[in-house]
């Protein structure tokens, strides 16, 4: 099976950057900053069709075309690395084991917004990761590969690393920008989109991690080959992290379209449910995508389309596996508890309604629920972050995802497991 | 130009103006909360929800930018933008978006100083619901003292952060800041660092609900109670546009009032409290004169028959050496001084221009609000009427002297209060009791600039008008009017005026060149130089 990103994490210093240059690392940066032209670097991305890997699935070589060419202001490059959603520690692996990949990726999307100075921005608790970046920083500044005129070009390029300090909003683009400007870390409203106003209000481009670092196979292999791994829409390989009830949790790297039965029950893989005790339920993509229920994963493959059909989203690949002695109450509370302690409390729904949900939940956790709670949590939900349709669109009340992202959710889990709730309701 | 239609009304409006400001500028209303016309839009509050036809999503209007479209993407041929702000979805979201602010709120309107200007209130009466789905426990804070005499009560705060920006943008000084994070999350100050600027008042304004409270009038009066007079502030030579909050001739507060001319929506906290420097028990209420070294109360017929004989018998005493003093000063408005100008011209008087004020200090702040360093309201008036008056410093020895009301925080010198003794009769328009009352011979209560009517010249050249809070029968002449007839009783003729806005006419086409009317000063103030 193909791999791109971590065919070699198992292997003996795979973070230094001799090992890198050994397998070929660097060729592409080095070949898109002497020989390619912007456009040139777009179209490729586009034709590859990599959709951002951090969550929202949007196309990169689209994000990077919005960038103007011909104002004044410097653009601006950010490697996403808050790595927030729970569930999720796929960037971490890159981060640790193959930094330079990510660095190489960020170069050829340096090169086609005309970008001279990226940032790294990396959650406060990936402490050693920010050490090891700034150590591959350090490698790669010796080889001129980051720094003035890199690769004997006239091109200037440096990366710099900013650690967050644990919000998980700051994963979110806008709120990111503000925190890298030294400011509270909460979105900001759009328009204007970061592409026109973001980092010191200049063109901004943030992606992910592992955005980043599949490009530099991309570029190698062509973009077709990289269209030719994946299915329709999904292109590539995805790594997924995979956690929960499974004998085997872990970062998998699998070619998009993978069946979830595949990755749940080969021993390639996870290895089948820990204990052999039934699965009950599957959160696909992160904690903000809908849960899935056993029946509704029957036969899912990993890629955007069949999980937008089946009710969620692919997000940014965590699995969450629940086995059936799973309490979907409790992890309801849980999920909303999260997410009522990581608003930022600009606006008013998310605000107010993250901390009534878990109010309520509680109530079901621990005792004083009633009938009309049940229908009182849809309500809430609809008007934090609208109801989930996603062939029109989202209806979220927010300035940010983040109302969506605790609202959906905690709606498929009580209407999904609607008897759960009801028993708690009846053992008042 | 772009062509919308909202809620089915076509109107024709600029390119990159904002939903919010086309529904004002057409009679339409849309509740907000975040939103301030003086400040960075942040789109928080989500209480301007409007549909926008092809949007799936609910929009901030206070964001959504109007601009035309391109032909194939118009809207029935024609319209660039379709919005409707009363349909079902719209009124769902206000709806749910007020009661989400109502969880936390103490309900407590009925000790709340806000309440009856309270946009939560409004808009939960207008748009909100009767009952709450709300069971559990709300959260509970501790008021807070923010400092500059303003006190913050956090569980009635909406988080709309209008003072926050106000404190960054307006004033620069940056005091207030949103601490912790989600529904925990209040504007607060660092320990050592408390709202302390000259502007602070202002966030008690801003605040749409009764979060932020001047502990000057809290729990003092109902806002329903006080009747209000539109007025100019007479603190310094800027002429703020203000709204004196008054009831029973007592003010309780002193607000500002829009005027992107002069003040834009603030004033500073001298203005705001300085009708506290007028409670003191040293008011001059009925007219006095001086009978064997003591002052004694009598009528106006005794005062005005007072300053007749006396006045008579002291140009007769003097005779060669007989000559009149008249200190003219810059708290008087337009009129008063113009009568006050026809009363030195007809005692051929030598007129002097009360002491310095300019004492402050120039201030400027980051949006271009200014605080004058003139410390009175009517200095550029004064120079145009009185074209050639001698500093006060220079004041000779007169035989009979008129001065005018001391305001708090003016004295005049040692020298010049030993100079004015030397007169055998001193005149004195005042409405408290100051140094001058010692010596003077005759006092005639005056009005102080809250309760007086009349035109002041700001610093700029704005002419603009001040109005009374309504106690104007507790006196029986206006400013104006004594010295009318003070010209009436020691000449013997006046001119014959019976308004103010008939002063008002005539000062403002024999000093300023100017055709105007009073009545319509009070919609619009007019600039000294052309202009309006």
């Amino acid at each position: 099976m193909t791999k791109m990103l971590t065919q070699f994490i198992e292997q003996e210093n795979c973070h230094t950057l001799d090992f890198y240059l050994k397998n070929g690392g660097y060729n592409q940066a080095k070949r898109a900053i002497l020989e390619m032209s912007a456009d040139e670097i777009i179209e490729i991305a586009k034709q590859s069709n990599l959709r951002g890997r951090g969550g929202a699935g949007f196309p990169a070589g689209m994000k990077w075309s919005f960038i103007p060419r011909d104002i004044d202001k410097p653009k601006y490059l950010i490697s996403n690395a808050d790595e927030g959603e729970p569930g999720t520690f796929k960037d971490r692996v890159l981060l640790s084991k193959n930094p330079h990949q990510m660095f190489d990726g960020m170069i050829i999307a340096a090169k086609a917004i005309d970008c001279h100075l990226a940032f790294v921005y990396i959650r406060g608790e990936f402490k050693k990761e920010a050490e090891i970046l700034e150590n591959a920083i350090a490698e790669a500044k010796e080889k001129n590969i980051l720094g003035k005129r890199i690769f004997g070009s006239d091109f200037d390029f440096d990366i710099v690393v900013h650690r967050g300090a644990g919000a998980y909003i700051c994963g979110e683009e806008t709120a990111l920008i503000e925190s890298i400007e030294g400011k509270r870390g909460q979105p900001r409203i759009k328009p204007p989109f970061p592409a026109i106003e973001g980092y010191l209000q200049c063109p901004t481009v943030v992606n992910n991690v592992e955005t980043f670092a599949a490009l530099p196979p991309i570029f190698e292999n062509g973009a077709q080959w990289f269209v030719d791994l994946g299915v329709e829409n999904s292109a590539g390989t995805k790594l997924f992290s995979i956690s929960g009830h499974v004998k085997n949790p872990g970062v998998f790297e699998v070619p998009m379209g993978t069946p979830l039965h595949d990755l749940i029950y080969n021993d390639e893989f996870c290895g089948g449910m820990k204990d052999d005790i039934p699965l009950k339920s599957v959160i696909p993509g992160g904690s903000s995508s809908p849960i899935l229920t056993a029946k509704e994963i029957d036969g899912l493959t990993m890629d955007y389309d069949a999980i937008q059909k089946a009710g969620s989203m692919l997000g940014s690949g965590a699995v969450i596996v629940m086995n059936e002695t799973t309490d979907m109450v409790q992890v309801c509370y849980n999920l909303a508890r999260f997410y009522a302690h990581e608003s930022c409390g600009q606006c008013t729904p998310c605000r107010e309604g993250t901390a009534w949900l878990i109010k309520i939940l509680k109530r079901f956790t621990s005792g004083g629920a009633r009938q009309e709670d049940i229908e009182l949590l849809l309500d809430i939900t609809d008007n934090i972050g609208g109801l989930v349709d996603f062939s029109q669109g989202s209806f979220g009340k927010t300035i940010c995802p983040f109302g969506e992202a605790v609202s959906w959710p905690v709606r498929a889990l009580v209407e999904k497991f609607l008897p759960e709730f009801e028993k708690r309701v009846q053992e008042k | 130009m772009a062509l919308i239609l909202m809620d089915g009304k076509e109107i024709q409006i600029e390119n990159g103006a904002t939903v919010l400001s086309a529904a004002y500028r057409n009679g339409i209303e849309i509740p907000h909360y975040c939103f301030h016309p003086a400040m960075k839009i942040v789109g928080s509050c989500r209480m301007c929800l409007v549909e926008i036809d092809g949007m799936p999503k609910l929009q901030t209007s206070c964001s959504t930018k109007i601009g035309e479209a391109l032909p194939n993407r118009k809207i029935d041929g024609k319209y660039d933008m379709v919005i409707q702000t009363q349909s079902e979805k719209v009124k769902k979201a206000r709806k749910t978006t007020l009661e989400f602010l109502l969880l936390n709120h103490p309900l407590d309107c009925p000790v709340c100083d806000q309440a009856g200007e309270c946009f939560l209130q409004d808009y939960t009466y207008e748009y909100g619901s009767s009952h709450s789905r709300f069971i559990e426990e709300k959260l509970v804070r501790p008021k807070e003292d923010f400092g500059s005499g303003i006190q913050h009560d956090p569980n009635r705060c909406i988080m709309c952060t209008r003072c926050i920006r106000f404190t960054r943008e307006v004033s620069g000084t940056k005091e207030l800041h949103k601490i912790e994070r989600g529904n925990h999350n209040k504007i607060g100050i660092f320990e050592d660092k408390p709202l302390d600027n000259p502007l602070a008042g202002n966030v008690t304004d801003v605040c749409p609900v009764g979060a932020m409270l001047p502990k000057d009038s809290l729990h003092k009066e109902r806002v329903w109670n006080y009747d209000v007079a539109e007025t100019v502030c007479g603190v310094c030579a800027r002429g703020c546009n203000t709204n004196v909050s008054y009831r029973e001739n007592q003010i309780f507060r002193i607000t500002p009032r829009r005027n992107m001319d002069i003040n834009d929506w603030w004033m500073c906290d001298r203005g705001r409290y300085f009708h506290h420097e007028f409670e003191t028990k040293n008011r001059i209420e009925t007219p006095k004169c001086r009978q064997n070294s003591e002052l004694i109360s009598v009528s106006w017929e005794g005062v005005f028959n007072f300053v007749r004989e006396d006045f008579a018998r002291v140009r007769k005493e003097q005779k060669d050496n007989f000559s009149v003093g008249i200190v003219a000063s810059p708290f008087l408005t337009n009129e008063e001084l113009f009568t006050l100008s026809d009363l030195a011209h007809s005692l051929d008087a030598t007129v002097y221009r009360f002491v310095d004020t300019k004492i402050g200090e120039k201030q400027e702040f980051p949006q271009g609000f200014k605080i004058s360093d003139d410390f009175s309201p009517n200095s550029a008036g004064l120079d145009k009427i009185f074209t050639n008056a001698d500093d006060v410093a220079n004041l000779k020895k007169h035989s009979v002297l008129f001065v005018p009301s001391l305001v708090a925080g003016f004295e005049f010198s040692d020298s010049t209060v030993e100079q004015m003794k030397k007169a055998k009769l001193v005149i004195a328009i005042q409405d408290e009791k100051s140094a001058i009352s010692d010596f003077a011979n005759a006092i005639l209560p005056a009005q102080n600039f809250y309760e007086k009517t009349g035109s002041i010249v700001n610093e700029d050249g704005w002419i603009q008008r001040m109005n009374p809070i309504g106690q104007s029968e507790k006196f029986r002449y206006n400013n104006w009017e004594i010295f009318l007839k003070l010209q009436n009783l020691l000449v013997g003729k006046s001119a014959q005026f019976s308004s103010v806005s008939e002063v008002f006419s005539n000062v403002i086409r024999e000093k300023f060149g100017l055709e105007a009317t009073f009545f319509g000063l009070k919609k619009e103030a007019i600039q000294m130089n052309g202009g309006k």
